[in-house]
């Protein structure tokens, strides 16, 4: 029946739209849509963790960050890490939330680093060692 | 004799909110900032920095917004269509080259193709009736969907094979995400990544949905599919904080509506 049978149009659209981006790959506007594909072997990743004065704390809840180490930071080399994304987010936030050149450094001592989650056969854990990344000083936000 | 004003499908409006999600979710990556990590798209052409100035920033919205607005309206077509396209492929470079990565999130690049496709399957039977225009595009758009999904489910089995579908991966990604969630959340994350079980079964879900996505050739097929997807979308955003909105809005506005005028109920048959 015509109602039931495969759109053509669709087909067609559908098998050079899959050819063109499998053909280009990974390249704007083109995609593979990998969408988490590349999951072998992922039973331990790096946990992205800030600290300050040794507590868990949030970038966003402080300002006028200094430290050169923590505008350059980047997220973990060497070792897998699905919320590298968080890395970046919190250097702009630094970055726009700098403090001025030459301004007392502030009084937290904050840090970014990352703590390694593993799949056991107890289920999923977590490490305490704190790997740090980078460290600098902030103030509060008021 | 003034013209009488075309009926807008709701399906249009899902694609004109969807539009207007993925606006907001990509220039808030790039609208402000000098720091771009990759140079993606227009980046390429130009200095991207003034272009993300918020001058620029509060025009480019001016300008998307309205020709959206147009757009669904049914005015100025396919100028405004084409021109919204434009900006949000604009905002689409910058966001990669702010992010890093070599393409925007999936929120934007999602409506941005399925626009895209929609406009260019109507220039491909401009000679056509409106009706026929606007029926030929729905069946592109349905074309190009089916294939990001069946992309999507092929790239995880290419990768991975089957092993994808055991889901101890997704257990110690809801895990991480379970430190980023307040309770009840948090708790709830926690315990799906305890049970080994529900993580298989999700995984096995994901990965057997997307490749079913190839059903969207089918129009029949398309309301059972769409019924399918959506717990798939929901556990994304419940388990890993991930909220796709136009995943969800545009698979419903072509499985029970349509993006094109002519046709308020549903598109004409074609096969």
């Amino acid at each position: 029946m015509a109602a039931a049978s495969v759109s053509r149009p669709a087909l067609v659209a559908a098998a050079l739209f899959a050819m063109a981006n499998l053909a280009v790959g990974d390249t704007f506007p083109f995609s593979r849509y990998a969408m988490y594909a590349d999951l072998e072997g992922y039973d331990s990743s790096a946990l992205i963790v800030f600290r300050a004065d040794g507590k868990p704390a949030q970038p966003e809840a402080f300002r006028r960050f200094s430290g050169e180490p923590l505008f350059h930071v980047t997220s973990p080399q060497g070792v897998r890490c699905s919320m590298g994304w968080r890395v970046f987010e919190s250097r702009r936030w630094m970055e726009t939330h700098a403090a001025d050149p030459g301004e007392e450094p502030g009084p937290v001592q904050f840090q970014i680093g990352y703590v390694m989650t593993k799949l056991t056969a107890e289920g999923p854990t977590v490490s305490d060692e704190f790997i740090p990344l980078a460290e600098g000083h902030a103030w509060p936000a008021p | 004799m003034a013209r009488p004003m075309k009926r807008v499908p709701f399906g249009r409006w899902l694609m004109a909110m969807a539009l207007v999600e993925a606006w907001f979710v990509s220039s808030r990556e790039w609208a402000g900032t000098h720091l771009f990590r990759k140079v993606v798209g227009i980046a390429h052409l130009v200095d991207p920095t003034p272009l993300a100035s918020m001058p620029s920033f509060f025009m480019l919205s001016a300008i998307y917004l309205t020709c959206v607005a147009l757009w669904t309206s049914g005015r100025l077509l396919p100028f405004t269509g084409a021109i919204a396209w434009i900006v949000l492929m604009i905002s689409a470079s910058l966001e990669a080259s702010a992010i890093g990565r070599p393409n925007p999130t999936l929120d934007v690049i999602f409506p941005l193709v399925m626009l895209g496709a929609w406009e260019v399957g109507r220039q491909i039977k401009r000679a056509a009736s409106e009706p026929e225009r606007d029926a030929f595009a729905h069946e592109v758009v349905c074309g190009v969907l089916a294939a990001i999904f069946v992309l999507a489910c092929t790239a995880k089995l290419s990768h991975t094979g089957m092993s994808w579908t055991d889901g101890n991966p997704l257990r110690l990604l809801v895990f991480e995400r379970s430190f980023a969630a307040t309770p009840p959340l948090g708790d709830l994350r926690l315990a799906f990544a305890n049970t080994p079980w529900l993580a298989r079964f999700a995984s096995s879900y994901t990965v057997l949905v997307q490749g079913a996505g190839i059903c969207f050739l089918w129009p029949r097929a398309r309301k059972l599919w769409t019924l399918a997807v959506i717990p798939m979308f929901t556990g994304f955003a419940v388990l890993m904080g991930m909220f796709q909105v136009p995943w969800v809005l545009l698979p419903i506005a072509l499985s029970w509506s349509t993006f094109g005028l002519s046709h308020p109920a549903k598109p004409a048959p074609v096969g």
